[in-house]
């Protein structure tokens, strides 16, 4: 078992950072006991925030020293418990790291600190002509050091890729301190892709302390649009059939009914009540092509039993839209005391089989689930409204939201798309891979993290490590 | 039959199913016997010259295409299959594995992940990693594993896919893998830059990053073997060659628009190449960096920036060696002549390494004719990858190190 955090270490700590930056009471703990993954919490035992790669390294060798476990943390929006302190121990909060170093335009990459929220990039390169595609929902919190250790996505993955795709290279201090230096501006090291595989592992394998990110054109022009049907089935065929015929659209979003009537509360943005689901689609590149693929996908939507296609009017129209898609989870606070979302995937063809399964187990455990897709990906984002002060609700809840993710396997899916395993998924990775892979990807994680002192329980089922028992579900909020 | 002299192979053994994979990978783990895998041995030659005798293991018989969900917009295949198999499947549906490599009717698709190859299409399209999704591999000492898996987006568990593109083999065989596709254009083209100098080239670059036209390649040519498609280029003049991918509308208006900004940028006749021209530009562009004629290929790998020095020194070096560069990327490839009087292992350490090292990069040998000249450092460039976490991750997967031994930097 590893040592506690004694007054020694909390003084060394000190000595690194300054005494500014180290956290000990209670009081300033608690802000750090959970993330967006409310179910599980646990405070650390001190929490230090370093200011440049000297400090991440000197704290991790200290921790080595004392023998004591650590973990990273950027602005705690991981909705899977990527950031629980299981077992307490030294939290590195690298919020405080969080200069944009450099943009570079003509050679497309910049650096930037793991403590820059993502919303930052995007301001700084505007007007230049440029964005950071990864744009997950709760871009104007997240840090771009979680959306690389969580390997995120967001709306306009499904032209422009998730956040592995944009990560040219980093800078990481491995669990014994060292600090290593993986790919670069360039983006084509020799060998192996380290870079891919520290992109996603959640803080397991290293504390990431600089990113290069591809910086990617802007489209000259975009073409929103929402189409509206009378069923959800007809909906999930018509998404498809716009991929099946070739059209890679930058987004593809569904939306039920539930999430529209609660979204209607909040925004009046004048969505039909009446129609069982809505797809919000957005196509962008050259204008030379964008009325054509427009007209195309109202073809397609139209063929496939659509009630109304409608294009945003203009760029305002398209900012509320979008913006009512990136707030929906808190529209959907205003129905119903409690939530929770699931996170699976499915091959986008599955998307009609998983939604009906997903309807039966809503009546089978009579639990209202609301529904918002990233559907062109595939990546479902089923929503439990329930009451958690009812033990058998919560319950109910628990097992429908298992239920459904068993579905997302059985038809060829995964279990997470974007949110990461964190703790909260920990128990399927063994219905997801193998003892043999479990075995592999083990193996992996001894390479970087040896002594398991870095981010322990986490990803992986480890034998005898003492999992987080999960007691209750709350509000948990999810993009 | 290939040569496969540059490998110390003792017998050749041509497996037929994963399982006979495993079983001869685990007698070899029983017996410590080295493996030399082998997909279309068209990179026998990379790597430095491999002193451990061992079988060839030929993984060709593995290519049986999984599942083709082609809705989906993705497959999963054997990685023994060729590319040009999988290429002309894929278009019977109308879709693509936009990766465009060298010699795509005897690479295999394992092969193309393990050495990370690419082509000129990667401006557009991006590289291998970004294509897949799902992969089973087979470690050293036969344990079979597995990550990712046959959708599009998935963050379970570590991603296994990436680190195993560009691993040379050293962490496993890859077996199996599930790749995502692309629907083919409907409409590609190529326009012709004729430029002064290589210096007018990235100009030329450097604007057109920043047009509204988006194209799939940006190509430096110089060389006397692009005459034969493009008059512009010999020896002695260059030009540059802009693919692009579209509807027909969007080409269309992407060549005017080019064409419009090339005038401004003081590029003197541009013109679009005919289909067919197009066509066979396009095929040669793939292909370049496979000469089994040319004395040495080398791939310096920069940021975008980068190319206009590593492309002058090395015409200023050696002014009969062709020049191919993925300019946008920042990828200079370049081709020394058979009677060249090049030191090859030289010009890679003491001029192409440091010039490439000053603009975030590295130089690696591709191939050369005197294997016998290369060594680690003169093939390898400066890595900026770690090495002692490869060699670790290697003793990991691969404890007695009898996949591949001794031919790439992390033995």
């Amino acid at each position: 078992m590893p040592n506690g955090v004694t007054p020694k270490i909390v003084d060394g700590l000190q000595r690194i950072v300054g005494p500014e930056n180290v956290l000990t009471a209670q009081s300033d703990r608690m802000v750090y006991e959970c993330d967006g993954f409310t179910i599980e919490k646990n405070c650390p035992d001190v929490i230090v925030f370093p200011t440049c790669t000297e400090h991440v390294s000197g704290i991790i060798k200290l921790c080595n020293r004392e023998d004591v476990i650590f973990l990273p943390r950027g602005a705690g929006t991981s909705l899977a418990g990527g950031t629980l302190a299981v077992g307490g121990g030294v939290m590195l909060v690298l919020t405080r790291m969080k200069e944009i170093e450099e943009i570079n335009l003509r050679d497309r990459y910049a650096i930037v600190q793991p403590g820059v929220v993502n919303i930052w990039l995007t301001r700084a390169l505007a007007g230049t002509g440029y964005h950071y595609a990864p744009d997950p929902s709760s871009q104007g919190a997240c840090t771009i050091g979680g959306n690389v250790a969580t390997n995120s996505g967001g709306p306009h993955t499904l032209k422009y890729g998730v956040t592995v795709n944009h990560v040219l290279g980093v800078e990481a201090v491995t669990a014994d301190g060292t600090v290593i230096m993986v790919g670069g501006p360039s983006g084509e090291p020799i060998g192996p892709d380290l870079v891919g595989a520290m992109v996603g592992s959640e803080g397991t394998l290293a504390v990431v302390t600089r990113v290069w990110v591809r910086l990617t054109r802007n489209p000259e022009g975009t073409r929103t649009m929402l189409a509206v049907f009378e069923s959800v089935d007809d909906a999930t065929r018509a998404i498809s059939a716009i991929i099946g015929e070739g059209i890679i659209p930058a987004a593809l979003e569904m939306m039920d009914q539930g999430i529209l009537v609660a979204l209607e509360k909040a925004f009046k943005f004048g969505f039909p009540l009446d129609a069982e689901a809505i797809l919000l689609i957005e196509v962008d590149g050259i204008e030379a092509g964008l009325d054509a693929q427009r007209d195309q996908i109202t073809d397609i939507c139209n063929r496939l039993g659509a009630r109304e296609v409608r294009q945003a009017a203009d760029d305002a129209e398209r900012q509320k839209l979008w913006k009512c898609r990136k707030q929906a989870f808190g529209a959907i606070g205003r129905i119903a005391s409690s939530l929770v979302t699931q996170d699976g995937v499915v091959p986008r063809t599955q998307l009609p089989f998983i939604f009906s399964k997903i309807q039966e187990i809503s009546s089978k455990y009579n639990i209202r689930i609301v529904n918002v897709f990233h559907a062109g990906d595939g990546n479902i984002h089923p929503v439990f409204l329930f009451d958690e002060r009812n033990e058998n609700e919560v319950k109910a809840v628990l097992e429908a939201g298992g239920e459904i993710l068993q579905a997302c396997l059985d038809c060829g899916g995964s279990v997470t798309g974007e949110h990461g395993i964190g703790v909260e998924k920990v128990g399927f990775m063994n219905k997801m891979f193998t003892d043999g892979d479990i075995e592999m990807m083990t193996r992996l994680r001894i390479t970087f993290n040896p002594d398991g002192r870095l981010s322990p329980n986490k990803m992986l089922p480890v034998a005898g490590a003492c999992g987080v028992e999960r007691i209750k579900p709350s509000r948990t909020v999810a993009m | 039959m290939t040569d496969l002299s540059p490998l110390p192979i003792t017998e050749v053994v041509a497996v037929s199913s994963q399982d006979d994979l495993q079983q001869l990978v685990q007698q070899c783990h029983a017996d410590s016997v080295s493996m030399y895998p082998l997909g279309g041995q068209t990179s026998l030659g990379f790597g430095v010259p491999a002193r451990t005798e061992g079988i060839g293991i030929d993984l060709r018989g593995i290519n049986q295409v999984i599942d083709f969900p082609v809705r989906d917009l993705t497959i999963t295949v054997e990685a023994g299959i060729l590319m040009s198999d999988l290429n002309s499947l894929l278009a019977a549906e109308g879709l693509m594995l936009p990766l465009h490599v060298p010699q795509m009717s005897n690479a295999t698709l394992g092969g193309v992940i393990a050495t990370n190859t690419n082509g000129p299409g990667r401006f557009g399209y991006g590289t291998v990693r970004d294509y897949v999704i799902g992969i089973r591999a087979l470690s050293g000492d036969a344990q079979v594993y597995n990550a990712g898996g046959r959708v599009v987006k998935n963050v379970a568990g570590y991603d296994f896919c990436k680190l195993l593109t560009g691993s040379l083999g050293t962490l496993g065989i890859i077996t199996q893998v599930t790749m995502k596709l692309k629907p083919i254009p409907t409409r590609q083209a190529t326009v012709i830059a004729p430029v002064n100098d290589v210096q007018h080239a990235d100009r030329v670059v450097a604007e057109l990053m920043n047009s509204m036209v988006r194209p799939v390649a940006i190509e430096f040519l110089q060389g006397s073997e692009f005459t034969t498609v493009v008059d512009a280029v010999d020896q002695s003049s260059a030009a540059l060659a802009i693919v692009l991918h579209g509807t027909d509308e969007e080409v269309d208006w992407m060549i005017g628009k080019l064409r419009r900004e090339l005038s401004s940028s003081k590029v003197r006749d541009s013109h679009n190449l005919d289909a067919d021209s197009h066509e066979q530009l396009w095929s040669q562009l793939c292909d370049f960096a496979a000469d089994d004629t040319a004395l040495a290929v080398t791939e310096s790998r920069t940021v975008s920036s980068g190319c206009v020095s590593i492309i002058n020194l090395a015409l200023k070096q050696h002014p009969d060696c062709a020049v191919q560069s993925h300019m946008g990327d920042g990828i200079v490839t370049m081709k020394l002549p058979e009677d060249s009087d090049a030191q090859v292992s030289d010009l890679v350490i003491k001029t192409l390494g440091p010039e490439a090292r000053r603009h975030h990069g590295h130089v690696v040998i591709l191939s050369a004719a005197n294997a016998a000249e290369l060594t680690t450092q003169s093939v390898w460039g400066d890595p900026s990858s770690p090495d002692f976490l490869i060699q670790k991750l290697r003793e990991q997967f691969d404890p007695q190190r009898l996949i591949n031994p001794g031919r790439f930097v992390y033995q």
